[in-house]
């Protein structure tokens, strides 16, 4: 693995995995991760794309050994344990009322209610990284033709469960933010809650998949 | 049981102790105190032991009141206090005694102050800390502490009135010199760019809380747009497409996708943090070995035990 590990502040560092996402450095992160985290004194570690920061105490330890660390050794993935992946479904309420963006899109992108569901339902999506919010997950990547950038002037309000999209990424909502993506539709699902082993829904890793529920099974669900 | 019991609240006062770790790989920022100088030092004359909760007030006129006797102490922004009409004495321990109100007024000096008791609080952490983050609404009371609410104390009480000598009271200057190390994309900007950064004198706006403070100043120019998200360090020096750089601090998110120029050490955080309105700001970049003897100088000091 080629890996570049820059130190970002007193107490920690980053190791970049690629320059570029695609679904591979998945594996890489999560076999560099494993390793990390049973190295003493870290404190944080922060997947995401193509990235895993690292906190450390700084009081005990330092960068270069870390570094040093990493370095020498020799990841190797472990392409064989390809176990059944689960994908975790997401109901998805598609509707003008909960998915304030979906007449723009329409008409930017020149695309029916029925396309835009089937184009964003269409594809199971792993996740990168979760952040930002605790249960927001990072999902990528979305079909081309749905890509669309966040609002130039986001709004201060979104609804607890809005589901939207940004660029190639899409995402859940798990509470009520302010946020630039653009909504297509609410989920009823809990994204964050203690019943969740990790408190988060979704973890890095997991693949993923939307599909439309009917305004009535939607209020039953709320 | 004694207990503190908010009489009148303040734009902003919440329970804070040192944060939340390991949290932030599900989106949980760290929270915490802002001015970990005025904390440490609060607890350190209460003997108090490492990462006790405490109030913190931004800003703002603040009533509490004594249910059975309490030791208590004030430290970081410079205000007035009185216990009935007698003037209580900041870094300096004192007792509350049952049914009094502390009356805290005029801030003067600095932004945040801090009020330290002695015992133990008998309220439940959440995700390992007392810290409260607005944003996130986590923490006991999940957000600003509102007249009437209780913080019951199992309380411990100091045998003699303990108080800090005057030269090691902080002070909050009108020009500020933040230290900075390098970080995740300062490789990335132009020479040019960094030059810039470091020779411009910025200025404290209102355009600031708990996640982060927005300078105003010279616009630094870049070819450099948005990044891929990666995590991100308290301190992080964002610099987002309009030029203007925005420093994260406690409550920030724990990812981001704006390249980030320089890290402020967390030493110096805590001075931003009681920076007022129109304080100037400068930059000042040391290699890691030197702001690390400064991080380690700073913690060794205000570590007691």
């Amino acid at each position: 693995m080629n890996l570049k590990i820059i130190q970002t502040s007193v107490y920690s560092f980053t190791i970049y995995i690629s320059e570029t996402i695609n679904p591979s450095n998945l594996d890489k992160i999560s076999c560099i991760h494993n390793f990390i985290k049973n190295l003493d004194g870290i404190q944080e570690i922060v997947c995401s794309y193509v990235s895993i920061y690292v906190e450390f105490d700084f009081l005990n330890y330092n960068f270069s050994d870390y570094k040093n660390n990493i370095m020498k050794q020799n990841f190797k993935l472990n392409l064989n344990n390809k176990k059944d992946k689960i994908i975790k479904k997401i109901p998805v309420f598609y509707d003008f009322s909960v998915g304030f963006d979906l007449k723009d899109i329409m008409n930017e992108k020149n695309l029916s209610l029925d396309e835009i569901i089937y184009l964003h339902t269409n594809k199971t999506y792993k996740v990168y990284a979760n952040g930002f919010l605790p249960g927001f997950s990072f999902l990528a990547k979305i079909d081309e033709k749905l890509k669309m950038p966040r609002l130039s002037n986001p709004r201060l309000k979104i609804p607890k469960g809005s589901v939207g999209i940004a660029d190639i990424q899409t995402a859940v909502y798990p509470k009520q933010s302010a946020g630039g993506w653009r909504i297509l539709g609410q989920s009823p699902h809990e994204m964050f809650s203690k019943k969740y082993d990790g408190l988060s829904f979704l973890k890095v890793g997991d693949e993923v998949q939307f599909y439309p529920i009917s305004k009535r099974k939607f209020h039953e669900c709320n | 049981m004694n207990a503190i019991k908010i009489i009148k609240p303040a734009i902003l006062a919440t329970l804070q102790d040192l944060g939340r770790k390991n949290y932030k790989n599900i989106g949980i920022s760290t929270s915490g105190v802002m001015d970990e100088e005025a904390y440490f030092l609060a607890n350190n004359l209460l003997s108090n032991p490492i990462n006790q909760p405490i109030i913190e007030v931004f800003y703002s006129d603040f009533q509490i009141q004594a249910l059975g006797d309490i030791n208590l102490v004030v430290t970081g922004a410079k205000v007035d206090i009185k216990i009935d009409d007698k003037t209580i004495e900041q870094y300096k321990t004192f007792m509350l005694k049952d049914k009094q109100i502390l009356k805290i007024s005029n801030v003067k000096n600095g932004m945040r102050y801090y009020i330290g008791f002695k015992g133990d609080l008998l309220l439940n952490k959440e995700f390992g800390s007392y810290s409260t983050s607005i944003k996130e609404e986590i923490g006991v009371f999940q957000k600003a502490l509102k007249s009437g609410d209780l913080l019951p104390i199992k309380t411990k009480f100091l045998t003699d009135v303990r108080a800090l000598k005057k030269q090691y009271i902080p002070k909050y200057e009108d020009n500020l010199i933040l230290r900075v190390t390098r970080t995740n994309q300062t490789n990335l900007f132009e020479k040019l760019s960094l030059e810039h950064f470091l020779n411009t004198t910025y200025e404290v706006t209102t355009m600031q809380n708990r996640l982060g403070y927005k300078l105003k100043g010279d616009m630094i120019k870049t070819k450099l747009k948005g990044i891929i998200s990666e995590g991100i360090c308290y301190g992080a020096v964002q610099i987002p497409p309009e030029g203007i750089p925005m420093i994260l601090l406690k409550e920030a998110q724990s990812i981001g996708g704006y390249p980030k120029i320089a890290n402020v050490i967390s030493v110096d955080c805590n001075k931003l943090s009681q920076a007022k309105v129109g304080t100037k700001v400068k930059f000042v970049l040391l290699n890691f070995d030197e702001a690390t003897k400064v991080c380690k100088n700073f913690y060794k000091e205000m570590s007691w035990q």
